[in-house]
């Protein structure tokens, strides 16, 4: 059994790799400036920024992804 | 020889001193022992620490493609490209998924070669032919890709002296010495070492356009580019939402790739996946996407406005910005890019065809000696014909490379069905690979991206019906070895958390005595 925030993480990475890999971008899709740079570049900053969270959670804080060696 | 100039004397000056510091490395590795076994030769004794393996995951992943095509792409379609970049950091957390269990399901079968897993799991020997087919597919263009990319870019940068063929005949010697001489270890040392330098030569390539061309002045003068430049589809109209989303997916596949399944059995310690994920990959490598190719490609069109062949933009940086010293640095960061993705496809076919066809089916009896230099044997074959398709069959090299990373995408399913999944069957399995090696196929060669999907995508899908139709219909692999799997995951997990609460509870001890001893002496009492 997947522990439930586990689950609930896997939901988040599958919601942010299709809303920021894709459709997500069309909210952007202006050659305005946002924050000083165009658009399409602060949206893809933004995407990095919670990848490299969602990174560290899966890296630090799972279950799923951390095991150990263990003696029979 | 022709009359060069003293860029590309110090240029080829330096190559000789870099590849023959390769073949050192390949040295020192056999001298230390790297192919006293099978399980030191193909998958350096597990025994491979934090540096090393983590800047070697990094330079497999990236080719020459990073240091050329990819900034010239940049250079192309502007802005809409970063959106692909999400597939940095989705790689990251995908590491973390597969590569840490495969490590402990390596560990615990004691497997040398992907194809054992997915045989022994699904209990099927025909997944390990399938998984060798995938492997080739995917291996002999990319390192077919590697020694053309040399090819070429040696004889340009030492400008023409040095042939094409000769470039591509002398990497590939290269590199097929310091592997068949210390195996998975020796090419993880150079490929970390050559990571590096890829990353120092990017870091370079910015420098000169960052110092002709200020940051502020990229990003403003931007306003006045083509609005094309700035919006998706981009500038070259390829950019739509449905291929960006579909090809950084498929780019992510590359971790699913027999190569990496190779590094995660050479690990010494599972905490390597995370710091390298975090550290190396999604920081580090993220500042190359998504600060620093960015200013070199839209400084690029500020520099050199119009270029006809955008592909151009990195070799015009090198010769026309940089000083003598930089343009070796960069140079040899391009050939290290192309040496580090090569040496470790040429590694997995070695180990996947000695291991899962000559051990298996020939001789099961074969001795570790035996296999190692069969492996050896079957490297130099691969390097071979790879050279072979570079010169006379480069009109299907471009497909073939195109298609190897579709082709990789294909083992996503099997390889859930081993990590996590415990319904997938052998048939769903095989034939779903089989499915999608063939869509992927007719969507790229026959009916290009269909509504603008990647290839991968469409191979994936088929894929997937194929695997869930038999995950109902055939019998999943017997509960015995299911449990066995189960068993090995949950004990690792267990066995982690033990040791972190265990870290805790020290840590929590150490801060109480350090407490203790910095709190005030009691007061004397006095009567």
């Amino acid at each position: 059994m997947m522990p439930a925030k586990d689950k609930k993480m896997l939901w988040v990475l599958a919601a942010w790799i299709v809303f920021f890999g894709g459709p997500g971008a069309l909210l952007f899709n202006t050659p305005d400036y946002v924050l000083g740079l165009p658009a399409l570049w602060t949206f893809s900053i933004v995407a990095w920024l919670i990848g490299i969270f969602l990174t560290w959670w899966f890296g630090y804080k799972s279950t799923i992804t951390n095991v150990a060696d263990y003696k029979d | 020889m022709k009359e060069i100039s003293t860029h590309a004397w110090v240029m080829l000056i330096a190559a000789i001193v870099y590849w023959a510091a390769c073949i050192g490395v390949g040295l020192y590795t056999y001298k230390k022992g790297a192919s006293k076994s099978a399980q030191d030769f193909f998958v350096a004794g597990r025994g491979l620490g934090k540096f090393v393996l983590g800047f070697a995951i990094m330079a497999t992943t990236l080719s020459a493609w990073l240091m050329l095509g990819h900034q010239g792409l940049m250079y192309a379609s502007g802005m809409p490209y970063l959106v692909y970049y999400v597939h940095i950091p989705f790689m990251g957390v995908l590491g973390l998924l597969i590569f840490t269990r495969q490590w402990l399901i390596g560990k615990k079968f004691g497997f040398l070669s992907p194809g054992e897993m997915y045989s022994h799991y699904y209990e099927s020997r025909g997944m390990r032919w399938v998984i060798a087919l995938v492997t080739l597919l995917y291996c002999i263009p990319y390192s077919s890709l590697q020694l053309t990319g040399a090819g070429y870019v040696f004889s340009t940068l030492t400008e023409g002296a040095i042939p094409f063929e000769w470039g591509a005949i002398i990497m590939a010697a290269v590199v097929l010495i310091y592997v068949l001489l210390g195996g998975v270890a020796s090419t993880a040392l150079v490929d970390a070492a050559q990571g590096v330098l890829l990353v120092l030569g990017l870091f370079g390539i910015c420098w000169a356009v960052v110092s002709n061309v200020g940051p502020g002045e990229i990003v403003t003068t931007m306003q006045s580019f083509d609005a094309k430049l700035l919006t998706m589809p981009g500038g070259n109209g390829m950019w739509f939402w449905t291929y960006t989303l579909s090809l950084a997916l498929s780019t992510s596949a590359i971790y699913l790739s027999p190569a990496f399944t190779i590094w995660s059995y050479s690990a010494k310690s599972p905490k390597i996946f995370r710091w390298q994920a975090m550290v190396v990959w999604v920081v580090l490598i993220g500042i190359v996407y998504y600060i620093l190719s960015p200013i070199i490609g839209m400084g690029g069109r500020i520099l050199f406005p119009a270029l006809a062949k955008t592909d151009t933009l990195t070799p015009l940086i090198m010769t026309k910005l940089m000083p003598i010293w930089m343009y070796v640095i960069v140079g040899i960061g391009l050939l290290a890019a192309m040496n580090s993705t090569a040496a470790g496809y040429m590694i997995t076919s070695g180990v996947i065809v000695s291991q899962d066809i000559y051990k298996d089916k020939f001789r099961p009896q074969a001795s570790d000696r035996e296999t190692v230099w069969v492996s050896r044997i079957i490297i130099l074959a691969v390097v071979l014909f790879a050279f072979w398709i570079s010169q006379f069959w480069k009109e299907h090299l471009v497909l073939m490379g195109n298609l190897a990373t579709a082709f990789a995408t294909q083992l996503a399913p099997a390889l859930i069905g081993i990590l996590y999944w415990r319904r997938a069957t052998a048939k769903g399995a095989m034939f779903g690979i089989l499915a999608g090696l063939i869509v992927a196929y007719l969507t790229y060669g026959v009916w290009r991206y269909p509504l603008h999907i990647h290839c991968a995508m469409w191979g994936l899908l088929a894929n997937l019906a194929v695997f869930f139709f038999f995950a109902f219909t055939s019998d999943p692999p017997s509960k015995a070895n299911r449990d066995k799997y189960d068993e090995v995951i949950q004990k690792g997990m267990a066995a982690y958390q033990k040791e972190e609460a265990a870290l805790g509870a020290a840590a929590a001890f150490e801060k109480k005595e350090a407490t203790v001893s910095m709190a005030p002496c009691p007061a004397r009492k006095t009567s």
